[in-house]
């Protein structure tokens, strides 16, 4: 009987040291593991507001047409017969506004700011004249697709800029003799 | 459970409060669509993309758009997207030439192709946001994830920068941000499109050749243009369920 529960001491040591290691072990993972991981699956479930919560820089068109209607309508809609989409006649049509005058957030953000009287910077909407880029659509490089009017730096309008022929907004120089 | 929910909603309102200027930007970016409802639904939406090669003109407008939306390391070899040029031999279609210069960032040179001898065209490429996405399936610490709208995310705060998701990814769409130390790639512009707005290389495209798609959504003419377009995705062999749908896909592209 004695002899069979002779060796007890040793086997209570290395359970102590195995009970140790193992709640040592469940007190390191409830630590380092964030308490939303696998929620939703493996991984931190709060990962995916932080990717939500990022500042915007592009505002997207119906922000621009929200405060620019009128100026839009007079820019590319014909005065005599305006379009159901003020935004439709015109060659330039498909074009959103941050297409050429860059992203426009802050603009948008900073100027209902102060429309509310709060102080915030004034960040004006750039003008855009630059040929370069007016020519990163319409310079003929290989590959460019035939319905895209392309031309030739040099053979089209000499050194002339592009503005001082086509309005950006209405670039179509036909398009007064139309009518 | 109840203790992982309340930490879990703990920590969403702390990230709301953290970002302000998000949540001004939302309020304001979005006054012109008042459809859009303020509380996203995550279960609503199954997010993808469709791109018309053929409407594409190599402007680099979205390459230009995604690092400036997206804080992209400016030097050549960071993209979140990129825009590849082919130029295919009709005798010799295995072996198209194809450039990229700096991701079609700056645009692209003239090259030759005497006498229109060659098929010429551009193809946009980004994360496909692949169904079953190999680049996650081998985070060894769930870095890397689908959310529950078909999104392909990295936690940045999670990611060891082992690379295994960068060689994972058999479209090349992955990098080490070199600030961090940490995987980056397409996040689908998720701060948008989750805010009623669509992603940055969408906004700006001048043909329209990029659209954001939601499958879920029954009104989306995605399911017009998937039903009567040819469409192909890249790579199908591979079976990631990629959810960029090109139409006019060519068989020479890679
Ligand atoms: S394209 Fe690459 S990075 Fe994107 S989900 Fe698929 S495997 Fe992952
Ligand atoms: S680099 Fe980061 S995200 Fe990619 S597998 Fe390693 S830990 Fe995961």
């Amino acid at each position: 009987m004695r002899g069979r529960f002779r060796h007890a001491g040793h086997v209570k040591r290395v359970a102590t040291v195995f009970l140790v290691g193992i709640v040592a072990f469940l007190i390191a993972r409830r630590e380092l593991i964030p308490a939303d991981f696998g929620t939703l699956g493996f991984y931190r479930a709060g990962a995916i507001d932080e990717a939500r919560a990022r500042p915007i820089a592009y505002a997207g068109n119906a922000s621009c047409v929200d405060c620019h209607r009128g100026k839009y309508e007079n820019e590319f809609a014909d005065p005599a017969a305006p379009p159901a989409d003020p935004v439709s006649d015109n060659r330039h049509s498909v074009l959103r506004c941050e297409s050429c005058h860059g992203p426009l957030a802050l603009h948008a953000i900073n100027q209902k700011k102060r429309d509310a009287g709060e102080d915030a910077p004034d960040t004006p909407v750039p003008l855009v004249t630059a040929d370069k880029l007016c020519l990163g659509c319409h310079l003929e490089i290989t590959a460019r697709p035939a319905f895209q009017p392309q031309v030739r730096v040099g053979d089209h309008g000499d050194t002339d800029k592009c503005a001082s022929c086509h309005r950006p907004h209405r670039p179509r120089t036909d398009e007064d003799d139309e009518g | 459970m109840d203790q992982n929910r309340r930490a879990f909603l703990k920590q969403s309102t702390r990230y709301v409060l953290l970002t302000g200027a998000a949540t001004v930007a939302w309020e304001y970016i979005v006054a012109g669509a008042p459809e859009q409802a303020p509380n996203y639904r995550i279960a609503d939406h199954w997010w993808g993309m469709t791109i018309d090669v053929d409407a594409c003109i190599g402007s680099g407008n979205c390459v230009r758009a995604c690092k400036e939306e997206n804080n992209v390391p400016l030097e050549d070899g960071y993209f979140r997207t990129w825009v590849e040029r082919y130029r295919v031999d009709p005798a010799d279609p295995e072996h198209p030439l194809v450039d990229s210069p700096n991701g079609g960032y700056d645009g692209f040179p003239q090259i030759d192709n005497p006498g229109g001898r060659f098929k010429t065209f551009f193809v946009p490429k980004m994360c496909n946001h692949c169904a079953d996405s190999p680049c996650t399936q081998v985070c060894p610490v769930g870095a890397t994830f689908d959310s529950p709208d078909g999104v392909v995310l990295v936690d940045k705060e999670r990611c060891v920068g082992c690379r295994y998701c960068v060689q994972a990814c058999p479209y090349g769409c992955r990098f080490i941000d070199p600030r961090t130390h940490t995987a980056d790639k397409c996040t689908l512009c998720y701060h948008r499109i989750t805010q009623g707005l669509t992603t940055a290389c969408a906004e700006v495209c001048p043909t329209g050749a990029r659209k954001l798609v939601d499958f879920k959504d029954p009104k989306d003419p995605v399911h017009e243009f998937l039903r009567t377009h040819r469409i192909h995705v890249l790579k199908p062999e591979l079976a990631t369920g990629a959810k960029v749908y090109y139409n006019g896909l060519d068989g020479a592209v890679r």
